[in-house]
């Protein structure tokens, strides 16, 4: 990983630093301390009220320079809720998901997004921490690169990267207005099955029956005298076997613990 | 009346005993044993006070000429207008054999599990109008003797195999029953079905001491074809039962094959407890079988209590869907859609049932009652008319109550499944607009329940009942 993150220059916020000196006075294990934040880098935007940041880091080299400045520009919507990153690698031997969850976890402790293109797996990756995660739980992840994993396919990195954060925004920006909708929404829902419930406790309760064939057999008086003969069978039909079909059933479980979603291109 | 021999007493038939009692000076007697018995059982006319509401003109009659102050039918509390009459003897009578105490228990554990009732219903005072009223009924004894030939198939594991079967058939059914007023809806026979007419007897005005008659105006002609068909269905079970796994195919005019004739057709009285409740203009009844306590009860729902009892289940169910994992709004669509298109059909179900019930479509004794006031004629069996406007009005009805649902939910699966917009909005708005119109279908639901669980204010003003008394 080291390879592709240990380029960028150090020039820490102050906060990081802060914490930085915290976090060394705490734990002695200076390795630790090395691993986690012994590598900074150059955003190429930072939101003044929130501090946090926009970056690109496009290893592969996927996207021109213009292409790069534009992405910044285009995930600059999101660092109103958290740290946006761009990233493109070619993590030989790993998976896009570990690679993903490493790059998150050295570069944010907050909130944040990690978009990666993963050139070894041939792999798409969205990974969300903090505040945004709240909002971009991992199936939003799955349905987000699902919806963009196609541009990437086509080699068209920059509409793929720039569809994701665009798609992304709408979601944070959209979470506020949506959350006293959810919760509305809800309640009718509920009110909705207790509706039903009621509904069908009130038919079950009020439901009359009749009696059964043979009380109502029982309070009249029968005398059956059925002479029957014997079943003459007159023709008989073989029958035609249906074959029985097998069916597969493929697919596999999730893995859970970890919030991100990706896409095969 | 009959008088009591030792003060004078009107006595009353006493269902536990079995016997007539005299409330006044305690005295027990025999039904035979009562000297005016000789004399009733042997004329085929009886005394009678007939009374009739001055609010529905439903007549009942009794053999007391004591006042009454509420209607059984309509639930009007008023003083009936009683005149005095002859009415013709029914052939046979099965006594009342549940006492009101017992069928005001059946009563109460029924309505015990209905929570959402209006609260008169289990009002003592309301329970106490329980009646005990004969109802006129028709007895068929039917006859099928024959030869049949019949065809049928069985399934073995290699070979369909077609059968050629014979049999004889000599089968009585005697006791057949069918209800003979037209004020009394057949489902209701049907539902409080079976009596026992092993256990009839002959009639003497003796076992009405004490309770009140229905009057009988449904010509026994009306249920010829439906008394056949029962008894066809009983011996085809039976055909079956002689030929396991065999399918049978049986003629389509049964009645000439299995050779079913009506032989007899007699009146009867069978006994009934009956309460009535009144809302605007709509009725509930209560109705038990006097001889063997099954019941059949109209539950209407007080909507201020089925609403409020929605709400509070509402809040376990709303923190239970809090404490699932995060719904998605796209699943929310979907769920509120799919409940939404369960509510309409529901509503559609009941709509139908409604409007047969109303317009009476499937009670051969009211439809038989309706053609001969059109035409004139009474007997053969009348085909149930739909009336036109009726029809029209159940359905702007509908259009009126889920027409927007339908729009709204067709709007939200277009947006959930072709438009699939990013943000979560558009879909939770749909979603509250789903469930919004699932909420106004449910109160016309309720509405039409309600409908569907009480019936109208009987009308008699047109009924000719009684043609008997002078
Ligand atoms: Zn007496
Ligand atoms: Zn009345």
């Amino acid at each position: 990983m080291n390879r592709f993150f240990g380029k960028s220059q150090s020039k820490g916020m102050g906060k990081v630093v802060i914490l930085c000196l915290l976090c060394l006075c705490l734990f002695p294990i200076g390795v630790w301390g090395e691993e986690l934040y012994g590598y900074t880098y150059d955003p190429y935007y930072e939101n003044p009220d929130t501090g946090y940041t926009a970056t690109v880091f496009d290893y592969e080299d996927l996207l021109t320079d213009e292409e790069e400045e534009k992405l910044a520009e285009d995930m600059e919507g999101i660092t109103a809720y958290g740290n946006a990153a761009f990233v493109s690698a070619y993590p030989e031997g790993y998976s896009s998901r570990e690679f993903a969850e490493n790059n998150y976890s050295q570069y944010f402790k907050e909130s944040g997004t990690l978009f990666l293109i993963d050139m070894y797996n041939r792999k798409i990756w969205l990974y969300n921490g903090g505040e945004i995660e709240k909002t971009i739980t991992p199936s939003y992840s799955d349905s987000i690169t699902d919806n963009v994993y196609s541009y990437a396919s086509d080699g068209d990195y920059y509409t793929c990267a720039s569809e994701a954060f665009r798609q992304e925004t709408i979601l944070l920006e959209g979470g506020k207005i949506a959350q006293p909708m959810k919760w509305i929404s809800a309640g009718l829902l509920a009110l909705i099955l207790a509706f039903l419930i009621n509904y069908l406790i009130v038919r079950g309760t009020s439901k009359n029956k009749k009696s059964k064939e043979d009380v109502l057999i029982n309070a009249i008086a029968v005398a059956a005298a059925i002479t029957a003969g014997g079943a003459i069978v007159t023709s008989r039909r073989r029958k035609t076997r249906s074959s029985s079909s097998s069916s597969s059933r493929g697919g596999g479980g999730g893995g859970g613990g970890f919030s991100g979603g990706g896409h095969s291109f | 009346m009959y008088r009591c021999v030792n003060c004078g007493a009107g006595m009353r038939f006493d269902i536990a005993s079995q016997q007539l009692h005299c409330d006044y000076c305690d005295a027990s007697m025999a039904v035979a044993d009562h000297p005016d018995e000789r004399v009733a059982s042997e004329e085929d006319m009886f005394d009678v006070t007939v009374f009739c509401c001055p609010q529905c003109g439903g007549e009942l009659m009794s053999t007391e000429n004591a006042a009454t102050d509420f209607c059984s039918y309509c639930g009007a509390s008023v003083i009936l207008e009683g005149r005095i009459g002859k009415e013709k003897s029914p052939d046979l009578v099965i006594p009342f054999l549940k006492t009101k105490e017992e069928c005001q228990e059946i009563y109460k554990k029924k309505i015990h599990s209905a929570i959402f009732l209006p609260k008169e219903f289990k009002d003592p005072d309301h329970i106490d109008k329980i009646r005990g009223i004969y109802l006129p009924y028709w007895v068929y004894d039917v006859k099928q003797q024959g030869d049949v030939s019949l065809t049928g198939t069985r399934e073995t594991s290699k070979y369909t195999e077609y059968l050629k079967m014979d049999c004889h058939i000599d089968n009585d059914y005697d006791g057949v029953t069918r209800d003979a007023s037209s004020a009394f809806d057949d489902r209701i026979s049907d539902f409080i079905a079976p009596f026992n007419t092993k256990s009839m007897r002959p009639f003497t005005p003796a076992y009405l001491a004490g309770f009140f008659a229905d009057i009988s105006d449904v010509s026994g002609d009306v249920y010829n074809e439906s008394v056949k068909n029962e008894t066809n269905k009983r011996t085809e079970k039976q055909i079956d039962s002689q030929y396991p796994g065999a399918s049978i195919n049986y003629p389509p005019d049964e009645s000439a094959a299995f050779g079913t004739e009506i032989t007899s057709m007699k009146s009867a009285m069978f006994p009934v407890w009956f309460l009535s409740w009144r809302r605007d203009d709509r009725v509930a009844y209560a109705v038990i079988n006097g001889e063997t306590g099954k019941i059949c009860t109209d539950l209407p729902v007080d909507k201020k209590k089925y609403y409020l009892g929605s709400v509070l289940l509402a809040i376990p169910i709303f923190l239970l869907l809090s404490f699932l994992p995060t719904i998605r709004a796209t699943t929310l669509v979907t769920v509120s859609s799919i409940l939404s298109v369960g509510t309409m059909l529901i509503y559609a179900v009941n709509s139908r049932t409604v409007y047969r019930r109303e317009e009476h479509l499937d009670d051969l004794g009211y439809q038989a009652k309706l053609a001969e006031e059109r035409e004139g004629e009474a007997g053969s069996a009348p085909v149930p008319v739909e009336h036109a406007e009726a029809k029209k009005k159940v359905k702007s009805d509908a259009v009126k109550e889920i027409v927007p649902s339908v729009i709204v939910t067709i709007i939200a699966l277009l947006v959930r499944f072709l438009i699939k917009p990013v943000s979560d909005i558009p879909y939770y708005a749909c979603a509250i607009a789903v469930l919004l119109c699932s909420c106004y279908v449910f109160t016309v639901l309720i509405k039409k329940y309600n409908v569907f669980a009480t019936r109208p204010l009987p009308e008699f003003h047109n009924r000719k009942g009684g043609e008997n008394y002078e």
